[in-house]
């Protein structure tokens, strides 16, 4: 298939999508909605698919090996997950046992309770590639991934034409390139300019705003769905607000707390669809899930949020 | 992958309340303490024997069967350790056990080898190597159960990876050893990388493993580095 018919395709794909959700117009396009106290969602671009704005990562937090009391605190915290109305789950088998712990973990009813599966590919030899997910699925205790995600761009071309392969047979939904801590972001760009990929996941949070220049304008402009990793900086950020009283604005937007605010900010971007942070504990959980329930930040509102945080 | 623009921290996908219980959990399901407590009493035992300076077998035995014990050492921590404990947690960790394998194999074969090397030049290594000996068997153990590590949590020379590698390079500058250059770069490489998961994991004992390793490296030197005024003291061949 030429380069032209997948734009075009991605075109009617991505224009579908939104006119599905009723979305077509520029910026409203990534707004997003919720029902009466439910949690915030916003649609895949390239389906109109809605996903809770705030999904969940296990690097670190699942990675915890056969240990009984920490799988037992696992299962809780997912149940907190799924009770708040959570649903992206993002994991990698570079995270060691955190995909064995999730298989171990999820409730049996995860995927009527709205779990969206997303894990990566992390092999730098093509041909693995399709093994190692076969690996990750057996793992997950699923029959099919929602997305598979290339991690850190590793044989981005190799791995890309194996997942567009299973997309076109129906045996996975999307297709998605990580990146992180600001790495590889012109490459990154490229991909996202010329390939049909429907996510992409690259650090995006108070401080670390580099994606605003380019990648977040650009994924808008070619309807491709965005993940924020790192969204707590590996919890520094909530550390450094750590006793520190929320100003006044925070009644605004519905947020009691600094990690609450820390995330509505994210998610209050236009272009970003998740931000995914990752906690071992279940207050934790219910504190992240309890963010942007309230009315989402405006341009300036999110400029005085990262201003007042920069000055704590 | 641009490996260079990652730190330790992007590399230690584990907390440290995970990796004391993995601690935990191998040192008391895993056979860890079974195995370093025969390993420190036959240390010990066969280290008094050594310094003791006697002719019997036993003590003239004692550098090689001191080499072959720890080089037995360092095949179980390859095998129970890392690939058996670790692997579930850290996709390296099975390169780690390759390496600590290979020394163990190193060792084996120094042990296999004699005559000994002949006694260093300079004395003050074996000093040296003495008190990396004497941190290895209880120094570390002490200082981590008074810094508030869990006993479950504790690693021991014959079983843990870092009191192991400390007592090998204490070895190394004690005893007479063919090899040498060969034995020395995987327990300094792992002291380094002991440096860094420590401190990724905020242990307070973090720069132990670094200090010991710089301290070896320099009693390395000095060992093979002679005296200046050429007199050549303490050049005896050795005796043991
Ligand atoms: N290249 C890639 O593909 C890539 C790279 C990086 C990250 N990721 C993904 O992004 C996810 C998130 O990034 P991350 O795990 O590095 O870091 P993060 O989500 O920014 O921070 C996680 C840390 O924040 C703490 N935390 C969570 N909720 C908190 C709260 N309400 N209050 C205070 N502290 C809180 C957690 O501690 P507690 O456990 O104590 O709550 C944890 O230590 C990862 O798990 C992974 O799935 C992907």
């Amino acid at each position: 298939m030429s380069r032209f018919d997948h734009n075009r395709r991605r075109f009617l794909r991505v224009s579908g999508g939104l006119i599905a959700a009723g979305l077509a117009a520029p910026i409203t396009g990534a707004r997003g909605d919720r029902r009466v106290g439910g949690p915030l969602t916003k649609p895949i671009p390239s389906s109109g698919q809605r996903l809770p704005a705030i999904g969940m990562g296990t690097w670190i937090t699942f990675n915890i090996g056969e240990d009984p009391d920490a799988i037992a605190v696992r299962r809780q915290v997912l149940d907190a997950f799924f009770a708040a109305g959570g649903g992206m789950i993002d994991s990698s088998p570079m995270y060691g046992s955190a995909e064995a712990v999730l298989g171990r973990t999820l409730p049996a009813d995860a995927l009527q309770r709205g779990l969206f599966s997303a894990t990566k590919v992390w092999t730098g030899d093509g041909d693995a590639g399709p093994a190692e997910i076969d690996a990750s699925r057996a793992l997950w205790r699923l029959p099919r991934f929602d997305l598979l995600q290339i991690h850190n761009l590793l044989a981005w071309e190799a791995h890309l034409d194996t997942l567009m392969d299973m997309r076109a047979q129906g045996s996975l939904r999307y297709i998605g390139v990580t990146t992180s801590h600001g790495r590889r972001h012109r490459e990154l760009e490229r991909i996202m300019a010329d390939r049909p990929i429907d996510f992409v996941q690259l650090t995006y949070n108070v401080v670390d705003r580099e994606a605003e220049d380019r990648l977040l304008p650009l994924a808008h402009e070619r309807g491709i769905a965005v993940i924020a990793n790192r969204p707590f900086r590996r919890g520094a950020l909530p550390q450094r607000a750590a006793g520190r009283p929320l100003p006044g604005w925070g009644r605004e937007i519905g947020c009691d707390t600094w990690p609450q605010a820390l995330l509505t900010f994210i998610v209050s971007h236009p272009a970003v669809t998740c931000a995914i942070p990752a906690t071992s504990r279940v207050d934790h959980m219910r504190e992240n899930m309890a963010a942007a329930r309230g009315p989402l930040p405006d341009a300036a509102l999110r400029e005085r949020i990262a201003a007042d945080f920069a000055a704590l | 992958m641009d490996w260079f623009s990652y730190g330790p921290a992007d590399l230690v996908p584990f907390s440290s309340e995970t990796w004391l219980g993995l601690f935990g959990r191998y040192n008391q399901e895993g056979l860890g303490w079974v195995v370093a407590g025969p390993a420190t009493v036959l240390v010990l035992g066969l280290l008094v024997r050594f310094a003791g300076g006697r002719t019997d077998w036993l003590s003239r035995a004692s550098p090689r069967l001191l080499l072959a014990l720890s080089g037995c050492c360092w095949l179980w921590i390859a095998w129970a350790f890392f690939h058996q404990a670790v692997s579930t947690l850290l996709w390296a960790a099975d390169w780690l056990a390759w390496g600590f394998a290979a020394q163990g194999l190193v060792l084996l074969t120094a042990a296999s080898l004699l005559p000994p090397a002949r006694d260093p030049a300079n004395r003050w290594p074996r000093v040296v190597g003495w008190g990396l000996i004497v941190v290895a068997l209880i120094g570390a153990p002490l200082l981590a159960w008074s810094t508030g590590q869990p006993p479950q949590g504790i690693g021991w020379f014959g079983s843990g990876p870092t009191p192991t590698a400390v007592g090998t390079l204490g070895l190394l500058l004690v005893l007479p050893v063919r090899l040498g250059w060969l034995l020395l770069p995987v327990p300094l490489i792992w002291c380094l990388l002991a440096g860094m998961l420590g401190q990724v994991l905020h242990d307070p004992l973090w720069p132990l493993p670094l200090m010991c390793a710089l301290v070896a490296l320099l009693g390395w030197f000095g060992m093979h580095t002679r005296p200046s005024n050429n007199t050549n003291h303490g050049c005896a061949p050795s005796g043991h």
